[in-house]
């Protein structure tokens, strides 16, 4: 029927007709109708001058050219023609869709039209064929090479006066030479001093490019800066941003200038939040970056971060994030009243969030007053949500600062029987019983009615129960001997390994008589109150910068894009004063011989004492007397239960050598000698170190360590997880 | 292998149900069956009860950037690795060109002008490479005419941007900037030649239970609507009363900025040179040829010294029977008496243990005779999110509202059934009325031919865009 349409005499009259005519051509093709049978007619059917039905006739020709073979004469030839009308819309659009069309041997017939289009005195025709270099580069990998077009394309870069052609310039040069395309002085002055004639989507992508040109010396740097300076107000976010990395990139080595150019690029950056919720989650994601780089830059513009009513939750989400890193001593106290308000969020995951950001900020910034506070008005009547996690916050504030306890305590020993279901929150709170049983009447009798349906509680809850019961008796025995026996017995019964595991281990405690256990429990509840914080992740600024404005910054965790870093080019200045601030470098591996599969514990440590210098493994090491296995494994629970339960333990002390000067260089020495270490956090002046290690015999090793850098002396506790030799020589 | 940084691999659009409207696919290395698995990600996220899944997201090896607005989902697909701003911005820019040469976004228009559709997609990326998104630009070579739809409830669907909610207003002839613009010069004759300027201002205000002000800021823009014929000039001036704060030159101590707005920040459209813009703090006029169809000349904040147009006074009383409170909201207009609010809407939330409500209103003075039934200003409890809902459709300056409300409650009172009742929020518009007083005092277009008469249309407006009082 419509090939009668196409035809016929009607449409070939009527312009309206034939519009309809292909219009349903089209829309048949959309929905995967075959309307390959009418390709002659349509071809015929099209008259030259009129563009929009020859865009409808491209479409249609692209999409069947490659489908069936036999088209694909009919298809060449006419775009071949067309490619030589007199038109430049037409040449252009013509050049445009032969190259798309996916044929084997397309560059039979592209080359000479390809040819021919890059001299086009029409920048339209020159801009889609520069493209088409690339289409067909694409499909026959090698053409470019071949072609020999790449001095012409260089030639265009430098000399066509049609910034749409310069910048498909570059998309076509970049795709051949890859990273190898480094940008000379003279090309880069030329592009910035051009920039603004370009559209600002090709300035995006130019500032991009520009990233891989390294500055000769400062004066550049302050050069490009000045020409970019104005990008920064640009209505694009998108240029801005682009502009801010350079910015920061450049100035990576320069620390005074990176620190005004951070202040500098503030404001914009500040405004560019006002966009809708799209475009402002992917600015905050940035935002978040620059905080954690800078903590102190963003830290008085704390409101700018306070969620609106009517943001989207993923925006107030991040906005929290961000919110917790530049909170201080100053500002921690508005921050968290306004977090406060978020408890009336429709959104339980924002709720959740706000009294979870309340305990971290509380956690961070000891020294800002009324926080806890705040945070305890929300255990007495807040919804479900609300409450699970100002309860898992307050715990955490609670092990971090044991001060703090009288404060939560009445708040406590108000919430007599939380309604909440979650597991974390319940674990969380019978912790709080664990920890209060001396101070908090009822203490006993809440574990009480808990343990009495153990069975029905999850296993971190399980494994709290247990532990305060344990701390419970350990604080008042008489009174509550019957809960721990009914805790200890549904604990052996548990359906969860871990809770039978502890459950035994306290049975064989308290074998070893109530008064040892009840003495061992004491120590371990004046260890959890004292827990220090676990280091914060170091802020990689080469790796982060590296991302900065790309979204390997928005899919962080979540799968790795399959594009390969850029490396971070930042001008260092030679011999200028002042320590320039060099992009972090992944920790070098230590220039040590492979560690001997045999040494003692503390000897890697032992010998820094005459190891001055620091280099590794010249020392001779001392005869061995333990043989420790390199693949010692053994987890967080498990160290802390053996910890708790000792069968022996051994203390000394000794000399620190200078070169293990930090925890780092501590850990480093430890593992090459078969030491590993489970968990470390820095105390003033020094560091402790919870180690372990597994003798031959499988026998486990727990190990204590406190380092004094400024003393230079090191304090060690040996415990081990059951009767064996070596404990002494371990100490040695 | 090829360049890395391409930014776009493919875009789609997608009705509410899942269909693919648009396929347009730049590159060949993804798969055809991206759209449904975006669909299926999107819904996922939707069932956790976490609010909507980010605008950005990664499955599979692939990136979504997606917007969600007319119902329908516009989707960037791609595997490489750009700047997320960029692509989230061209996704925007995207739509606000379709909405240009589609007059309205729905499905419906999309629909019917597909082919024109993937004209645009096709002139404005290249195998994934941005060529131009500029509407004078794409004109040029953009030459499917469009097909107007003048079904109502597309018109109503609009693309969530500035000026979203003032366009639909009855009020000013809303669907005038409905129109889709013209892709043949030989038509231009049939239509008319005017412009519209708004100044858009919304606020962002949170007071406190003690009635100060927390926050107040201003986000101002001059978003144009051009459907001037020829090339002409625009030459605008503001009103001198304000200041801009990173302006070296401006001391704040000083008394010569006394009652003036002061700008944090102010940005500008490309069309803007720099020297204009470097100029402006103290020339406060600019001159630009608009380019076609909707675009912000201007944009600004401003966070210092803001006049909050609406007072808001909660009182709540616990009164003697447990099972009872009482709620009293007094809402206040804090503009001339000339100026009126369009469609003050507050919205008190409840406790959810609220088992009834009774809800009284009353004015200062006498009650207004409401001629029609709608003008009426209105209380209803909703459910089940239980929140009293309070509209004024008309609300005159310095007039007194006021808000009564008993509630019985299904289980005694607690701190927590308090703390429920906040944060209590008031949308509104106010034309002809912005709160940074800045104003345009000159207008003029210039054009060569004769007899060269626009209309301009200049409205000010000022909008809620978060504005809370909290009550404890």
């Amino acid at each position: 029927q419509l090939d009668a349409l196409l035809s016929g005499g009607k449409a070939r009259d009527t312009e309206q007709a034939r519009k309809a005519v292909f219009s349903r051509v089209i829309y048949n093709m959309t929905m995967n109708v075959d309307m390959s049978p009418v390709f002659s007619q349509m071809i015929l059917a099209t008259p030259q001058e009129d563009v929009a039905l020859k865009k409808l006739l491209y479409l249609y020709i692209c999409t069947y050219a490659g489908a069936k073979q036999e088209l694909v004469l009919l298809a060449v030839n006419t775009l071949v023609k067309d490619a030589a009308d007199p038109d430049p819309t037409i040449r252009g659009l013509a050049v445009r869709h032969l190259c798309q069309l996916r044929i084997p041997n397309l560059v039979e017939y592209a080359a000479p039209v390809l040819a021919k289009g890059l001299q086009d005195p029409d920048g339209y025709v020159r801009q889609n064929a520069v493209m088409g270099l690339l289409k067909v580069q694409g499909e026959h990998p090698g053409f470019l090479e071949q072609a020999d077009v790449i001095p012409k394309l260089e030639a265009m870069l430098a000399g066509d006066p049609e910034p749409d052609v310069v910048v498909n310039c570059v998309h076509a040069l970049q795709a051949i030479r890859g990273k190898d395309l480094v940008p000379s002085r003279a090309l880069v002055y030329g592009l910035l001093n051009k920039l603004k004639a370009f559209s600002e989507w090709a300035q995006c992508f130019l500032l991009k490019f520009l990233l891989r040109y390294t500055p000769a010396n400062e004066d550049e740097v302050f050069d490009i800066m000045n020409v970019l300076e104005d990008r920064l107000q640009h209505a694009n976010s998108a240029v801005v941003l682009a502009t801010t990395k350079i910015f920061l990139r450049m100035t990576l080595g320069m620390e005074e200038i990176h620190q005004q150019v951070l202040e500098r690029i503030r404001p914009p950056l500040l405004t560019l939040m006002a966009r809708t919720p799209e475009v402002t989650y992917v600015v905050l994601l940035h935002l978040k970056a620059l905080a954690q780089h800078a903590p102190w830059l963003f830290a008085g513009d704390f409101k700018s971060f306070f969620a609106r009513h009517s943001d989207t939750p993923y925006v107030k989400l991040l906005k929290m994030e961000v919110l917790v890193i530049i909170a201080n001593a100053d500002n921690a106290y508005p921050i968290v009243s306004e977090l406060c308000e978020y408890v009336s969020d429709t959104s339980p995951a924002v709720v959740r969030a706000s009294m979870r950001a309340i305990g971290e900020i509380a956690v961070a910034c000891p020294s800002a007053h009324g926080l806890v506070e705040r945070l305890l008005e929300f255990l007495e009547g807040a919804s479900e949500d609300a409450l699970a996690e100002a309860l898992c916050s307050v715990a955490r504030i609670v092990r971090q600062y044991p001060d703090s306890v009288p404060l939560v305590l009445s708040s406590i020993s108000k919430l007599v029987s939380p309604t909440v279901q979650e597991p974390r929150a319940r674990a969380a709170y019978v912790w709080l019983l664990g920890v209060f049983a001396a101070q908090l009447q009822e203490a006993p009798y809440i574990l009480e009615d808990l343990v009495s349906r153990f069975e029905e509680e999850a296993a971190e809850t399980q494994l709290e129960l247990l532990s305060s019961s344990m701390l419970c008796f350990s604080a008042r025995a008489p009174e509550t001997e019957a809960t721990l026996l009914a805790a200890i017995e549904a604990g052996i019964a548990s359906r969860f390994q871990d809770v039978r595991d502890r459950a035994l281990s306290y049975t064989r405690l308290l074998q070893c008589g109530v008064e040892n256990a009840g003495h061992a429990m004491g120590g371990v509840s004046a260890a959890m109150l004292s827990e220090s914080a676990p280091p914060k992740e170091p802020f990689d600024v080469a790796r982060e910068f590296g991302r900065f404005n790309t979204l390997r910054m928005v899919l962080d965790g979540e799968g790795e894009a399959s594009e390969g870093e850029e490396p971070v080019l930042s001008f260092v200045p030679q011999g200028g004063a002042g320590q320039p601030v060099a992009p972090v470098q992944p920790a070098a591996a230590p220039p040590a011989a492979a560690p001997a599969p045999e040494a003692d514990l503390l000897g890697g440590l032992a010998d820094l004492t005459v190891d001055p210098m620091g280099t590794f493994g010249q020392a001779q090491p001392p005869a061995p007397r333990l043989e420790l296995t390199p693949t010692a494994a053994m987890d967080a629970a498990t160290f802390q239960r053996c910890w708790g339960s000792p069968t022996s333990s051994i203390s000394g002390g000794g000399v620190l050598a200078a070169a293990s000067a930090s925890i780092e260089q501590a850990k480093q020495r430890l593992q090459q000698s078969n030491v590993f270490t489970l968990a470390s956090g820095a105390s003033p002046g020094g560091a402790k170190l919870f180690c372990f290690a597994q003798e031959a015999s499988g026998l486990f090793f727990l190990v204590e360590l406190i380092l004094d850098f400024g003393g230079g002396a090191l304090q060690a506790t040996v415990r081990t997880d059951r009767e064996g030799p070596g404990s002494e020589d371990v100490l040695d | 292998k090829l360049e890395m940084s391409i930014p776009i691999g493919q875009f789609f659009i997608l009705s509410p149900r899942g269909d693919t409207i648009i396929f347009k696919n730049y590159r060949g290395n993804l798969g055809k069956e991206t759209p449904q698995l975006f669909f299926q990600y999107v819904g996922e996220g939707k069932g956790e009860g976490e609010g909507e899944q980010t605008p950005i997201f990664h499955r599979n090896g692939i990136s979504y950037a997606y917007m969600h607005c007319a119902s329908l989902y516009f989707v960037f697909a791609t595997d490489r690795n750009p700047s997320p701003v960029f692509i989230m911005s061209l996704l925007s820019k995207l739509v606000t060109l379709m909405k240009d040469y589609c007059g309205v976004l729905g499905e419906e228009s999309i629909r019917r002008n597909f082919v024109l559709i993937y004209e645009i997609l096709d002139e404005a990326i290249d195998f994934g490479h941005v060529q131009t998104t500029q509407t004078d630009v794409l004109k040029a070579y953009v030459h499917n005419p469009a097909s107007e739809v003048s079904d109502l409830t597309e018109i109503v669907s609009r693309f969530e941007d500035w000026g979203d909610k003032v366009m639909n207003r009855k009020t000013m002839s809303s669907d005038a900037t409905n129109r889709p613009i013209e892709v043949q010069v030989s038509r231009q004759a049939n239509t008319k030649n005017e412009v519209f300027v708004d100044l858009l201002e919304r606020l962002t205000v949170v007071f406190n239970s003690k009635g100060e002000t927390v926050r107040a800021d201003i986000e101002g823009a001059l978003v144009m609507k051009s459907y001037l014929h020829g090339t002409p000039r625009i030459d605008l001036a503001f009103s001198g009363n304000f200041v801009i704060k990173s302006d070296p030159e401006v001391d704040l101590s000083q008394s010569s900025t006394a009652g003036c707005a002061i700008l944090d920040d102010i940005n500008f459209h490309p069309m803007i040179g720099t020297t204009q813009a470097l100029d402006f703090p103290k020339s406060k006029a600019l001159s630009f040829n608009p380019p076609d169809g909707e675009f912000t000349v201007l944009a600004y904040s401003i966070s210092d010294n803001v006049k909050t147009p609406f007072s808001i006074h909660p009182f709540i009383e616990e009164c003697e029977d447990p099972m009872a409170l009482e709620i009293a909201v007094k809402v206040r207009g804090e503009f001339q008496p000339d100026v009126v609010a369009n469609d003050v809407h507050l919205v008190v939330p409840l406790p959810e243990e609220v088992s009834t409500a009774h809800i009284s209103l009353d004015g200062h003075g006498p009650t207004p005779e409401y001629a029609d039934e709608d003008e009426r200003p209105r209380a209803v409890l909703e459910r089940p999110r239980s929140r009293i809902s309070w509209r004024i459709p008309h609300m005159l300056g310095l007039r007194d509202h006021t808000m009564r409300c008993r509630l019985t409650l299904s289980q005694p009172r607690s701190p927590s059934t308090i703390k429920a009742i906040s944060p209590i929020s008031i949308d509104y518009e106010i034309p002809m009325y912005n709160c940074s007083n800045l104003h345009i005092t000159y207008l003029r277009i210039v054009e060569r031919s004769e007899g060269y008469a626009p209309d301009k249309w200049l409205r000010y407006v000022s909008q809620a865009r978060s504005y809370i009082v909290h009550t404890y």
